[in-house]
């Protein structure tokens, strides 16, 4: 039987779409470990952003010559986050630091909901100013999304 | 193999029996100089030369000696031994070099932590580095005198020898009131008129009287206000009453009170203390002043004192703060709030009045005229634009108010128009000095935000505002959202503090923001309080002061809130999420320097000014205040940066300034327009002059330049247009000269998509010149290079569009197969200027230089070039028009 998939939303007409970032919760140390790709991140961009993170968790002598990793040693592993377009983007990322740099890789797959706002398109009725507008429309959505895990 | 030749190299080399320097030692045992000795020593590498493996060597090592006729023969452990100790001293060596560079105790702080004067001054060091700072300064910790020179015990510059700044302006002071008291006294005189003998009075006797009759006419006036105002019938009768009580309020020590000007303009008349009268009588001071003066460089502006940037150096900091981790505060309480109260059976003419100030936009939705959601956008008076501002609507079924945030530029326009719609069931009340606002920008400005607002009453609004307590928010949450709600003191918490909720799923939180665009988070009493006169009043009864506080505040409870009791105040306040993804927070004015002292304690938050503001605009691809040419205030506030710049030029001597009228610029010679900034109004006569030149001229050409009848220039060709600019601005100078008013229309005007100039008629004439119609754009640099503010924008010339093209994708090489620098291509004519860049600069978030201008309406090119004022040296750049500049 094949997966019952949701039916695609379909845009409103007339409408221009504003799409706002799903919810995250704030974490301030959350730039050590965690990198979010977009589909506009370029490919190589990516690759030196997680291998600096990584770097951040390789031990280096401090100033009485003991090794001590940069970012601390808690984390198990680096994330690294993409959603729609982006997938793709994360899974060659992924296959990269699995067979080129040789890194234990683990790959998860989410849905994450976001939150469409449909606004009225601009200079479409310039003239009869009495008219009146619709209010905004808010829809939320489901968007694909995955996670990698490259373990230290 | 011995290791010591390849040491040898080493700049720095001593044998072990070389000790390494050692300073002559003082009683306390520590060196004179430690600290240069410790530098000394870590650039030295230990060897050892005289090596023991060999058995008997000479002092050159070069002969073999046999010992009892033996051959010489190496010690190998000894060897080994050797080599190891070398090989360690290298690596050590290469460690302490790196950690002993000349770094001082204070740099070792956070860039915010460290004080003025970069901290020579060990009292401004954190206590637990002072012994360290001692140390580095040559002093001990266990010496008498712990401090420095040149500052008291307690950490304080030495007095001066004799007074200056503030302490000669308080004797001036002093001198000038001891006058007035003595004329006082002379006079003989109580308040009324009433001669008094005043020998036999001394001053304490005397006050004394004063004060009594001030409380006599006050109880008087109290009395006589209650039995003819008993019942108040009308809006505007009921506000001033509430006005007088609010003045009158006896019930903090912190001495706030409510300040609004009812139908009228509001102005702080209280004199507070005859010491500082003068001191604000024409720039106002915000709430937080004295906080930010130490910490900001201030600037004058729109009769506000406002923190213009950080001492700090921050512009790297300010980008990422509002993009990846921490926040960014402003104390934005210069922006004007004008309440218009409304009877319901007078809706139309609200309506009428916010239709006028909106241009239509807020009366067109709904969710803005039931209060659901808050408006941003331009606030036009009479169809011109005049600044960017929010309007919030609290409808209810006995009263509606509206609060109209605009920006101080244009307080008076604004506040005149409103003014002309008050009526019977119409009643405004200027807010300006009772309002306040602060605005928090970032990752962390939900999150911040949070942990300092707390209450004990949990409505649905606070429910709501909970559920997003730890929201990262650049642009989750939807523009124009509104929460409100009341709040506790949050001075009784000694810290921000995140309530511990379960962590909400995404889709609760989204299903929350769907609640919130019903108006959920919306606490209607919550607003009515904080736009009116006895809301705000009430909110400032028995306001705390930091001592009070300090005495209820107990060692036990130490970490802990201070317990609320039932007197302490709730302070009705406002969230609104606003137009540039940052949340503007409405409280009365004398709440908030209690709050902002609470948010700057939030760990990450920095703060901000005007230029940051304008920074992070032009980031985004936005229009800040700097960049608005098109409205009055922000077409004056060019002129001034312009003259600005030419004064700091003429005052250059001349070997030392840029020649502007001699650059050799492609065919031209010297700028067409002002170099000092946006020339606007040589701009509009360039584009309309061009026009006039008849088709086919060649523009190489120059002919001398003819009159006509009424001795004006006929445009022939090119360097007729030029000369047409010098003409006007003379003209402009003159009238300027006889005091006639400049710039009645602006020579810009803000056009939404792509228009013509019009005819080619149009008269060049001084005076009627219409408006040239430009349309706001964001570009960005193709290649290399750094474009800054006031640059050229000019159209790629059609003959040599393919080349500028190739040059932009970085194709075009030249025959050693390197990029072609664009000087190559030449400087197009002035014929193709189009357009100015208002703010530019390189952009940290794209990595390349961006920014945004106007270019005149008749261009819709993608690609644009652009000249920096002064060089030769172009840029091609992506171009997109912003066409519309608020989404209403």
């Amino acid at each position: 039987m094949a997966p019952a998939t949701a039916p695609k939303l379909a845009r409103l007409e007339n409408k221009c779409l504003v799409k706002h970032a799903p919810p995250r919760a704030y974490s301030q140390n959350e730039g050590s470990h965690v990198v979010y790709i977009k589909s506009s991140t370029p490919y190589i961009s990516a690759l030196k952003r997680i291998e600096r993170s990584l770097d951040g968790f390789r031990p280096l002598p401090n100033r009485n010559g003991s090794p001590v990793a940069k970012s601390g040693s808690n984390i198990k592993y680096i994330v690294v986050k993409g959603m729609g377009k982006a997938i793709p983007k994360v899974v060659n990322l992924g296959i990269h630091f699995k067979y080129d740099k040789q890194l234990h890789v683990e790959l998860y797959t989410k849905t994450i909901g976001v939150l469409d706002e449909f606004v009225p398109k601009d200079n479409e009725n310039d003239d009869d100013d009495e008219e009146e507008e619709d209010d905004d429309v808010l829809r939320k959505r489901n968007v694909g999304s995955v996670e990698l895990h490259i373990m230290l | 193999m011995s290791l010591s030749p390849l040491l040898s190299y080493c700049k720095y080399r001593i044998s072990q029996d070389m000790a390494p320097y050692k300073n002559p030692k003082r009683g306390h045992g520590r060196s004179i100089n430690h600290k240069r000795e410790k530098l000394y020593n870590s650039r030295i590498i230990r060897t050892e030369l005289d090596d023991k493996s060999f058995t008997n060597p000479t002092v050159t090592n070069s002969d073999v000696i046999t010992i009892d006729n033996m051959a010489n023969k190496l010690d190998v452990p000894s060897f080994l031994r050797s080599r190891e100790f070398e090989i360690k001293s290298f690596e050590k060596s290469q460690l302490r070099s790196r950690y002993s560079s000349a770094t001082r105790v204070f740099q070792s702080l956070p860039r915010e932590l460290r004080r003025r004067t970069a901290s020579h001054n060990v009292r401004r060091i954190p206590k637990r580095m002072r012994p360290r700072a001692l140390k580095e300064m040559g002093f001990s910790y266990r010496d008498v005198k712990k401090e420095t020179k040149g500052v008291s015990e307690s950490g304080k510059p030495l007095k001066k020898a004799h007074p200056r700044g503030r302490q000669l302006y308080k004797l001036r002071r002093k001198s000038k009131l001891l006058k007035y008291a003595a004329k006082h006294k002379l006079s003989g005189h109580l308040i009324d008129g009433e001669v008094i003998d005043i020998k036999k009075l001394n001053v304490r006797e005397k006050l004394k009287m004063i004060r009594a009759r001030i409380e006599e006419i006050e109880r008087t006036r109290r009395v006589t206000n209650e039995d003819t105002q008993n019942a108040p019938e009308s809006l505007e009768d009921k506000d001033l009453l509430a006005q007088r009580e609010a003045v009158h309020l006896p019930s903090n020590l912190t001495g706030a009170y409510d300040n609004t000007g009812v139908n009228c303009k509001a102005g702080i008349h209280r004199i507070v203390s005859l010491k500082y009268v003068t001191r604000q009588s024409k720039f106002k001071w915000l709430p937080t002043h004295v906080w930010q003066a130490k910490r900001a460089k201030m600037i004058k502006r729109w009769g506000w004192n406002i923190a213009n940037e950080p001492t700090m150096k921050c512009f790297r900091k300010t980008s990422r703060s509002s993009r990846i981790k921490g926040c960014i505060a402003w104390d934005t309480s210069y922006i004007n709030t004008i309440v218009v109260n409304c009877d319901p059976s007078k809706k139309d003419v609200l309506n009428a009045l916010l239709s006028e100030l909106t241009n239509g936009s807020v009366t067109k939705k709904k969710q803005y005229i039931s209060g659901r959601k808050a408006w941003e956008g331009l606030i036009y008076v009479n169809k011109e634009p005049l600044c960017v501002g929010s309007v919030l609507q609290v409808p209810s079924e006995k009263l509606i108010r509206s609060a109209v945030r605009i920006h101080p530029s244009v307080y008076d326009v604004v506040i005149d128009k409103i003014l002309s719609y008050v009526q019977d069931g119409i009643d405004i009340n200027d807010c300006r000095y009772s309002i306040g606002s602060i605005n928090v920008r970032g990752p962390k400005a939900l999150t911040s935000l949070q942990s300092i607002f707390h209450t004990a009453k949990t409505d649905l609004a606070y429910k709501l505002w909970r559920k997003f307590s730890r929201l990262n928010d650049t642009e989750t949450v939807p523009t124009g959202t509104v929460f409100s709600f009341e709040i506790q003191d949050p001075r009784l918490w000694s810290k921000s503090v995140i309530p511990h909720n379960t962590p909400e799923t995404v889709d609760s939180i989204l299903d929350s923001l769907l609640e919130l665009q019903e108006g959920k988070g919306n606490n209607e009493d919550a607003l009515h309080k904080l736009f009116s006169i006895e809301g705000r009043s009430q909110s400032y009864k028995n306001q705390q002061t930091l001592k009070q506080l300090g005495k209820r505040r107990t060692p036990e409870r130490s970490g802990e809130p201070i317990p609320s009791t039932s007197k302490d105040p709730s302070i009705p306040i406002s969230v609104i999420k606003s137009a540039t993804n940052s949340y503007d927070v409405i409280v009365p004015w004398f709440w908030v320097m209690p709050i902002w002292y609470q948010l700057v304690h939030v760990p990450h938050l920095m703060i901000a000014g005007l230029k940051q503001m304008n920074q992070l605009a032009y980031e985004k691809g936005e229009l800040s205040f700097e960049d608005m040419i098109f409205t009055r205030q922000g077409f004056i506030n060019s002129q001034i940066k312009m003259r600005e710049n030419a004064r700091k030029w003429n005052r250059k001597p001349r070997s030392k300034r840029v020649q502007y009228n001699s650059l050799a610029l492609g065919s031209e010679r010297g700028e067409a327009l002002s170099p000092f900034g946006c020339d606007w109004r040589s701009l509009q006569v360039l584009r309309y002059a061009l026009q006039k030149i008849p088709p086919g001229t060649d523009s190489s050409k120059a002919y001398p330049s003819e009159f006509n009848k009424k001795l004006e220039r006929v445009i022939k060709c090119k360097a007729d247009v030029l000369e047409v600019i010098k003409d006007i601005k003379k003209a402009d100078k003159a009238s300027e000269l006889l005091g006639r008013p400049l710039f009645q229309t602006l020579p810009v005007r803000l056009a939404n998509k792509k228009e013509d100039l019009g005819e080619k008629g149009v008269d060049i004439d001084v005076r009627n010149l219409p408006p040239l119609p430009v349309r706001a754009v964001y570009f960005e640099c193709t290649s290399r290079g750094h474009i800054t503010d006031n640059a050229r924008m000019y159209r790629i010339p059609a003959d040599s569009l393919d080349s500028w093209l190739s040059f932009a994708s970085n194709e075009e090489k030249d025959i050693r197969g390197r990029n072609v620098s664009g000087r190559m291509l030449g400087i197009p004519g002035s014929e193709y200027l189009v357009g100015l860049a208002t703010s530019a600069t390189f952009n940290l978030v794209k990595g390349f230089s961006t920014g945004v201008g106007f270019v005149d309406s008749s261009s819709d090119d993608d690609r644009l070039i652009l000249r920096n004022v002064g060089s030769d040296v172009c840029h091609v750049c992506r171009v997109s028009y912003l066409s519309s500049i608020w989404r209403n």
